[in-house]
């Protein structure tokens, strides 16, 4: 009798542990909130996969491979909610599109899935959209970005990704919390809608008013961010845009990410994000005006350079960061809702068709004339100072903007 | 390889075991040490396989040393120089990879020699294995020790389950132990105890001491990097580490111990409810057991123990802890703590010095409170210096525990400004209640598995205990819940405290 006691104890706790254990797992591979098992969208159930910013960097390394696409869009938050990644705007021939944006994205880290997926072989078209602060030497790749994850190693070697994480997470208390989450959030309107594409946007702007309390509080809360964090140089900072040559700049990611481009033989378009122009007003107060010139002419003088070097014509450089109708949209207040814009940074998909409307060529009744401008060496000075000029003109035409920014001004003294 | 990983888990342990399983099932049990030997090879040359050629060399080394020494110790012509020899070669060893850097520091500080900065990475568990080889050289030269088998004196420095932080096993008790348990093989009454003390101490490490981490670090990091603590910071911090090293050193401890068991071996207890003692004499007896042993056995007693009068006693207590401080790790704050221990010693024994024949001391439940709030006061504030890197980080901590930058001025008992703390959120504090909770007022585990004597030295106690595992059902539906509530926080893989040291 006695000796059949830990017979049974044993057999009583591997079945306690095991039954548990796969009963989380069942439950994280049903619902699979991260979208990497593959396994299918049930409307009400899962198909909104609202957790999925906690683990985007294994996600969309995940997704990407089993999306195959034809074009990829890599870039930051901008590029994540404000470029659908579906959209008959797209040319036929370059769909399936995915979105490989992060939140937060530093250079090195979009060089990365970049060239993770040149790697896949589908991949034939890529549209680059840049930030400058992606381009902060200072900044650092982001909690959850492993290099294991990748179809090419550091050297641009193949190499087998390490899938043991997927299989990880199926057994991760913190996925069965996000589980949860995602089929009791469903229904919510104030959720972010993470599409299979890789794209992103908020469900509904009234409950997203609501809850960020309104268009003006989050520009003023963005800029903020941008002014503090972002753009102005800590003592010790170092902007290495004005030194390309630095092998240690971020214009070094961007230049491979260029050359791999052209050795993948992947048609490349480069985009400066439409953040709106009191944005370019926190660069200006910061002092940072002329590296923000020399940062697009870097990025000109790099394409131009690789484009010589693969001897194929360069990738269009469109700037999409000037004064228009778009970028001067005036910032509703705590209850209105905004056209073209979130919050200063980050614009809406509308402002993105506009984007690629205009680089696709599409007759669009809304696109105004000097919305995005394609740069070379030839025209990007006399571009570079019709835009100080379109800046003098903003500021007139908006004292209530120009006073609020002069306010990052006082806080750079 | 980490316990508390994956691959160690659900591969390396598995398959370990069961090699063990089917060299019993075969009748070969004279293959399992062998096995066991390769295994924990394996295991130590997972991380640094530049290493198992050290850990070798020293133990090939020290085995024939150890056998020379011990066959002079029967022929009655001790080989004490031999003895020198050895015991200066591994403290030689563990000098060059760990000390270095140090004093050429202190050197270059002191006499300006120049040498710079010295780093040398150091091998994983070169302090446990040194430490363990040292107490052997020393029986054999006392005729005590004396293993012709070089295959069984190799598992018994490299057993997997002990090998990377102890505990520190002495030859004595486990060497006579392998080829009983071996020959007999596996039961399932051992693999049940095994397996609760596995799930038990990895829930310690995963849910309670990777917890509190995540309020202690930031604190001392701040410090560190120069940053103002105030009051509230600093307590909760010091806490917070106070039971995190317990919580993840014990968690570690339990599963060596039940994983030795899975295999028959019963190893040292290193852990006893430390924060229970009312003193710290009685704290040492119940911390790290097997390095108070080591340090007393082979080091305090050497030196003269208590024979040559207090003075002589104290000092040899003194220097017995700045060692055992600096044996932690090569710095300043290290050498600071065990001072700070020696001196909490002294007055230790002091008082009890002055007290002795005060009957009324004895069992008073006020008293004991007292004693109980000023040891763990004590132990608390010298964590602070064990944990800072710096040791203008740990006073950071220290002024922010006595109140000096915010508390005080702010009741205007100093001048100087208030300072205002970013303050730490209340989460905190729910976890070092019930981590407290858990480590002051409930019973352990070697004393709710008491009858199955689950490690070698656990103490005698007189109380009853309300909670006594058996091998029931109910405690099977238990113990599997704390073994899947550790294993499905196991994504973030963190390392054992310990491992640094």
């Amino acid at each position: 009798m006695m000796r059949r006691a830990p017979n049974r104890y044993l057999v009583a706790l591997f079945s306690v542990a095991g039954g548990l254990y796969l009963l989380l797992a069942g439950i994280n591979l049903a619902v699979d909130p991260f979208g990497i098992y593959g396994m299918p969208r049930i409307d009400g159930f899962n198909a909104i996969k609202v957790d999925v910013d906690k683990h985007i960097r294994l996600a969309k390394a995940v997704q990407v491979r089993n999306a195959a696409p034809k074009t990829i869009i890599v870039g930051s938050s901008r590029a994540m909610l404000g470029i659908p990644a579906t959209d008959p705007l797209w040319p036929e021939a370059q769909r399936p599109v995915y979105n490989l944006s992060l939140y937060g994205g530093y250079l090195y880290e979009a060089m990365r899935y970049f060239e993770h997926a040149a790697a896949l072989g589908t991949v034939e078209h890529a549209l680059i959209a840049v930030d400058m602060w992606m381009f902060d030497r200072d900044w650092a790749t982001r909690p959850g970005f492993s290099e294991d994850r990748f179809l090419v190693d550091q050297n641009g070697d193949p190499q087998d990704p390490d899938d043991t994480e997927i299989l990880k997470t199926l057994f991760a208390w913190d996925t069965l919390r996000s589980s949860l989450r995602t089929i009791s959030r469903q229904s919510r309107d104030d959720i972010l809608v993470q599409h299979p594409d890789g794209s992103a946007d908020w469900k509904d702007e009234e409950a997203w008013i609501r809850v960020k309390e309104g268009h003006r509080p989050q520009f003023g809360y963005m800029e903020h961010m941008f002014a503090t964090t972002a753009w102005w140089p800590d003592p010790g900072r170092w902007w290495t845009v004005t030194d390309p040559e630095d092998p240690q700049s971020p214009l070094q990611f961007f230049r491979h990410m260029i050359r791999t481009s052209y050795d993948k033989g992947i048609s490349s378009r480069i985009i400066i994000s439409p953040s709106h122009a009191r944005i370019w007003e926190v660069i200006h107060a910061g002092g940072l005006w002329d590296t923000w010139e020399n940062w697009k002419r870097a990025l000109v003088t790099i394409v131009e350079q690789e484009a010589d070097s693969a001897g194929k014509p360069a990738y269009e450089v469109w700037d999409f960061s000037g004064y228009n109708a778009i970028t001067t949209e005036p910032v509703s207040g705590t209850t209105g809702p905004m056209r073209w814009y979130w919050d200063g940074s980050h614009f809406k998909q509308a402002a993105g068709r506009l984007i690629l409307s205009k680089m696709f060529g599409a007759s669009a009744p809304d696109v105004p004339d000097r919305f995005g401008a394609v740069l070379n060496s030839q025209n990007i000075d006399a571009h570079l100072s019709a835009v100080r000029e379109a800046r003098e003109m903003y500021l007139i035409a908006h004292p209530q903007d120009a006073k609020e920014a002069a306010r990052w001004s006082e806080l750079n003294k | 390889m980490l316990f508390n990983s994956y691959i160690f888990l659900f591969a390396f342990l598995p398959l370990t075991f069961v090699g063990f399983v089917i060299l019993s099932r075969l009748g070969q049990a004279r293959w399992v040490i062998p096995w066991l030997l390769a295994m924990s090879l394996v295991f130590y040359g997972w991380w640094q396989p530049v290493y198992l050629a050290l850990l070798l060399s020293s133990v090939i080394a020290n085995f024939l040393i150890g056998a020379s020494i011990a066959r002079g110790a029967y022929a009655g012509r001790p080989q004490t120089a031999l003895l020198v020899l050895g015991v200066a070669g591994n403290l030689g060893l563990i000098g060059w990879f760990k000390y270095l850097g140090f004093f050429a520091g202190i050197s270059d500080a002191l006499m300006g020699t120049g040498f710079g900065f010295v780093d040398v990475a150091l091998p994983l568990a070169i302090s446990f294995f040194t430490f363990q080889q040292i107490a052997y050289l020393i029986d054999c030269h006392r005729g005590l020790a004396g293993e012709p088998s070089i295959l069984k004196y190799g598992l018994f420095v490299t057993f997997y389950p002990q090998l990377i932080a102890g505990p520190i096993v002495h030859h004595s008790e486990v060497m006579r132990q392998y080829e009983r348990a071996f020959s007999r093989g596996p039961s399932t009454l051992n693999i049940a105890i095994g397996i609760t003390l596995i799930a038990v101490g990895l829930f310690k490490k995963v849910v309670i001491a990777d917890n509190l981490a995540v309020y202690a670090t930031p604190v001392f990091t701040d410090a560190d990097a120069g940053g103002t603590i105030g009051f509230a910071r600093a307590w909760a911090g010091t806490l917070a580490y106070t039971l995190q090293i317990y919580f993840d050193f014990s968690g570690y401890s339990d599963m060596a111990v039940g994983l030795a068991r899975l295999f028959g071996i019963r190893l040292p207890i290193n852990f006893f409810s430390p924060y229970r003692a009312t003193s710290i004499i009685e704290f040492w007896r119940r911390w790290h057991i097997t390095l108070s042993r080591f340090l007393r056995d082979y080091l305090y007693i050497p030196l003269g123990g208590s024979r040559h009068g207090s003075f002589r006693r104290y000092s040899n207590l003194m220097i017995t802890m700045l060692l055992g401080g600096l044996w932690h790790g090569a710095g300043w704050t290290f050498v600071v703590w065990g001072g700070l221990h020696g001196i909490f010693l002294i007055i230790n024994h002091g008082w009890q010095y002055l007290t002795r024949g005060q009957v009324w001391l004895r069992g008073n439940i006020v008293v004991s409170l007292v004693a109980w709030s000023l040891t763990i006061l004590s132990v608390s504030v010298a964590w602070v210096f064990f944990r800072a890197d710096t040791f203008d980080g740990a006073l950071a901590i220290v002024y922010g525990l006595a109140g000096i930058n915010d508390l005080l001025p702010s009741m205007g008992l100093i001048g100087g400004e208030v300072y205002a703390d970013s303050g730490i959120g209340k989460r905190v504090w729910r976890w070092i209640a019930l981590a407290s909770v858990i480590a002051v007022l409930c019973p352990n585990i070697y004393q709710i598995m008491r009858r199955y004597r689950p490690g070698l030295g656990v103490p005698d106690q007189s109380t009853r205990i309300p909670l006594r595992w058996r091998p029931t059902t109910v405690w099977a539906g238990v113990t599997g819940v704390v073994l899947v509530a550790s294993l499905v926080l196991l994504t973030q893989v963190s390392e054992f405290l310990y491992f640094r040291f």
